[in-house]
């Protein structure tokens, strides 16, 4: 989401908030610095921003309690009394319990949080390569385009093998091409130019030609099979005239054996026949009863009958006379229709050899074929050669069409195939083009993300580790190992693991860089940064430029809370030695089991001075005190700034040995210029010379030591007006110099004088005078 | 591990990141058409990008390039 200003956030029984712990924050201050000592609940705060977040508590974590969920409540608290609202200038969200999951409403709300903690700083730098790259895969994760290259790469060795076969296909369709081209007998030069050539003669009339020839053919096999059948029929005839002369013959001969009566007479004869097998030997005639001639009688009717048997013959002989003219009136019809048909066949036959006359080299029969068909065979057998001619003439041109097609066939496939080649060989180049533009491109994308980071993490190593040449911080990717980020630094001029040369100090302030730079990547406007107790090992020296640094970054997120032991850092701010005005400095007091997490006024001196002045019965005491320790603030300031003389000793300075340091010279010189912006926004300043707070301040010192150090029968002499007199010059004095929201004038940019931060102090002069 | 700074869902991934850059060289290379720009960074973005849409993509920047 997008985050708001924020404006407060309410803890409740989440760690050490036994109590509901409220925490506002400023407006317009994006920085909140929360300083506690050990055991205050600055942990507690940011768990509950890392619960709000990203449902967890991990300050906990890697401590060997495993799940830790159920020590997220306070003590004598469950899950369900737990809950943090943070209220933003754009609305409100609370993390609440849900059996184990944190549930955050409304979710639209629920603020982007990074978090750093202290016992983590390490670990960025400390991780094996492969555990590095995850941490910040999700800058660098192409793996989708990986995975578009890999496609690509893919297609283009397709391609390319297409590419190759069809090349070969084309060599074998110009081989083709030269086999017809030689089996032509190379007719002109250059087989490809031939075959162009000759796929644009019409052979239409090939085709046509062939089929005449073959319809000679048939008609000539036609007259053949005719032929063959009329001398078929022919032959019958013969043979039928030949059966029916013969029957004739017969029958004549047969008919010349049998008696008129014979049938009458044959079945007497059977009779009687039959009646001597029963009586072989009779004694008289069983017809007339006579003995006369009986002897013999059987045999002689045997013989009877045998006679009259010749007849049955002739009836046999008279039915085959029939058949045999009727066959042969049959054969005539055949020969008679046969005939009739062989003027068809003479004539389908003329009309072949006609549409013939116009083809050149075909032979012909030498006379026309008779009339009659009984001369056929004759003719036939003389212009049987013709036949083969008229087959060979016909194949020859079937031959050239059907190697014509072939040829056709060849240029066409060779034509398609060239044209795919090229398609192909022109696709080729493109596509390489494109896979070198996404690889080179993915290079340098990550490449650049990586530099980002680096330089980014140099920078800021830099501006903690200034001058110490150990800003070459790299973050490079093993291009033989997947998913692997190794870190290295210039240390002496030698590229080297950090891990292995640097102090731990130097490390850590080398993770929270790492941090820091990855933090800033991902829309750090709408992030909350918290960073619990990162200031822990570094040393004095980089403390101060790492606290400037963390200043200055956190104007980059949509907020910035750091929580801090780190006891100077409460120091400089309480004497304007840091940016005070942009940030929010929250003190933690001590926590205890009833009350929880408590806050301590924290306010500047100066601001506290102005608090003493302002009670209704001021304490002459507490202000002389507290005006004493600014104004030695004040001159410790000035005498740093002008490098003025001071007496050399070992114990501490005094306002004694401060204060003369501003010496007669410098005094009347010092003046203060106040940038006053009106209610038109015009910027003007307001000059205020310095001596006369010094003179006066010369003059009433001793009221510093009277009332505000010691306890002394003085100070009941002296009136109370004097000591507050001195808290208000101090107080005076103060605020012309210390602009508590940007703190003391220190740039000498200007070349004339010394500026806060924004101008709005200028103070004069630039140098001490001489 | 220290909590990785990740990016926000809202944003972005630096694959569709990256395939917006591509798909512009690819354009300017006359490997893309500025039609397809949308459609192929999408596809290259998800990992969905098969070897037909890249032919098709190219031959179609090359048809293009040529009836110009």
């Amino acid at each position: 989401m997008t985050i708001g200003a924020l404006e407060k956030i309410t803890i409740g029984h989440l760690r050490g908030s036994v109590k509901p712990f409220t925490l506002s924050f400023e407006r317009k201050k994006k920085l909140t610095i929360i300083y506690g000592e050990n055991g205050t609940g600055k942990s507690t705060i940011c768990d509950a921003f890392d619960f709000l977040g990203n449902g967890m508590v991990g300050s906990l974590n890697n401590r060997g309690l495993g799940n830790t969920e159920k020590y997220w409540p306070s003590a004598g608290k469950g899950k369900a009394d737990v809950h943090v609202q943070l209220e933003t200038s754009s609305g409100s969200c609370t993390a609440t319990f849900s059996r184990s999951n944190v549930i955050a409403s409304p979710q639209e709300n629920r603020p982007n949080v990074r978090v750093l903690r202290r016992k983590q700083i390490l670990e960025l730098i400390e991780a094996t390569d492969g555990k590095r790259y995850d941490a910040i895969k999700h800058f660098i994760d192409v793996t989708a385009i990986e995975s578009a290259e890999k496609t690509l790469s893919d297609l283009i060795r397709d391609t390319d093998r297409y590419q190759n076969d069809y090349a070969a296909l084309v060599r074998e369709n110009r081989d083709e091409i030269g086999r017809h081209w030689e089996s032509a007998g190379r007719p002109i030069e250059g087989a490809l130019a031939w075959a162009k050539t000759e796929s644009t003669q019409d052979i239409a009339h090939i085709e046509d030609e062939a089929k005449i020839l073959d319809d000679l053919q048939k008609a000539y096999r036609r007259l053949t099979d005719f032929s063959d059948e009329f001398q078929q029929h022919l032959a019958n005839h013969t043979k039928a005239k030949t059966a029916a002369l013969a029957a004739q013959e017969a029958f004549s001969q047969q008919q010349s054996k049998a008696a008129q009566d014979a049938a009458d007479i044959v079945e007497i004869l059977k009779v009687a026949q039959n009646y001597f097998r029963k009586t072989p030997n009779p004694s008289v005639c069983p017809l007339c009863g006579s003995d006369e001639k009986v002897g013999g009688l059987a045999e002689r009717i045997n013989e009877k009958l045998t006679f009259h048997n010749e007849l049955g013959k002739l009836n046999q002989l008279q039915d085959s006379k029939t058949k045999a003219a009727r066959a042969l009136e049959q054969a005539e019809s055949r020969v008679k229709e046969s005939r009739e048909k062989s003027a068809t066949h003479k004539t389908g036959f003329a009309q072949q050899v006609e549409k013939i006359q116009s083809l050149p080299g075909i032979q012909l029969p030498a006379h026309p074929i008779p009339d009659e068909p009984e001369s056929w065979p004759a003719w036939l057998e003389e212009h049987n050669d013709l036949l083969a001619g008229w087959k060979s003439a016909e194949s020859s041109r079937r031959e050239f069409r059907n190697r014509r097609i072939a040829l056709e066939k060849a240029l066409e496939n060779l034509k398609d195939n060239e044209q795919k080649q090229k398609e192909l060989s022109d696709l080729l180049p493109k596509l390489n083009q494109a896979l070198d533009i996404a690889r080179e491109e993915r290079h340098t994308f990550t490449d650049n993300i990586l530099s980002q980071i680096s330089t980014e993490v140099g920078r800021l190593y830099e501006a903690v580790h200034c001058g110490e040449g150990l800003d070459k911080i790299s973050l490079t990717l093993d291009p033989n190992k997947r998913a692997s980020l190794e870190l290295g630094a210039n240390f002496n001029a030698e590229e080297v693991p950090p891990q292995a040369y640097f102090s731990e100090s130097h490390l850590d302030t080398l993770g929270l860089c790492v941090f820091l730079a990855l933090a800033g990547m991902n829309k750090p406007e709408d992030t909350i940064l918290v960073l619990d107790d990162v200031l822990a090992s570094v040393d004095e020296r980089h403390a101060d430029r790492l606290i400037l640094m963390l200043y200055e970054e956190s104007k980059r997120f949509g907020h910035c809370i750091i929580s801090t032991h780190y006891k100077p850092w409460r120091h400089k701010y309480r004497w304007g030695w840091l940016a005070n005005g942009q940030c929010q400095f929250i003190e933690l007091s001590g926590w205890n089991s009833s009350r929880g997490v408590m806050l301590s006024n924290s306010v500047t001196d100066i601001t506290r001075l102005r608090m003493l002045l302002d009670e209704h019965a001021p304490d002459p005491q507490l202000v002389c005190a507290k005006a004493g320790v600014i104004l030695k603030a004040v001159l410790d300031f000035l005498t740093q700034l002008y490098e003025s003389s001071l007496p050399r000793h070992s114990r501490g300075y005094t306002l004694g040995d401060l204060l003369p340091a501003i010496d007669k010279k410098l005094r009347p010189a010092l003046k203060i210029e106040r940038l006053t912006i009106d209610a038109d926004g015009n910027r003007c300043y307001q000059s205020v010379p310095l001596q006369p707070y010094f003179d006066e301040l010369h003059k009433i010192m001793q009221v510093r030591n009277i009332f505000g150090c010691h306890f002394n029968q003085l100070s009941s002499d002296l009136l109370d007006a004097d000591a507050l007199r001195f808290g208000e010059q101090v107080y005076e004095l103060a605020e012309h110099l210390l602009d508590q929201e940007v703190g003391w004038p220190r740039s000498a940019k200007s070349g004339e004088y010394w500026s806060t931060t924004g101008g709005s102090r200028r103070l004069y002069p630039l140098r001490k005078p001489g | 591990m220290a909590t990785p700074p990740s990016p926000p869902e809202s944003l972005t991934s630096p694959s569709d990141e990256l395939a917006k850059i591509i798909c512009e060289k690819l354009k300017q290379a006359g490997l893309l058409t500025q039609q397809d720009m949308q459609r192929f960074s999408e596809k290259m973005a998800t990992g969905k990008t098969k070897p037909e849409d890249w032919r098709l993509a190219v031959e179609k920047a090359m048809d293009s390039k040529e009836s110009i």
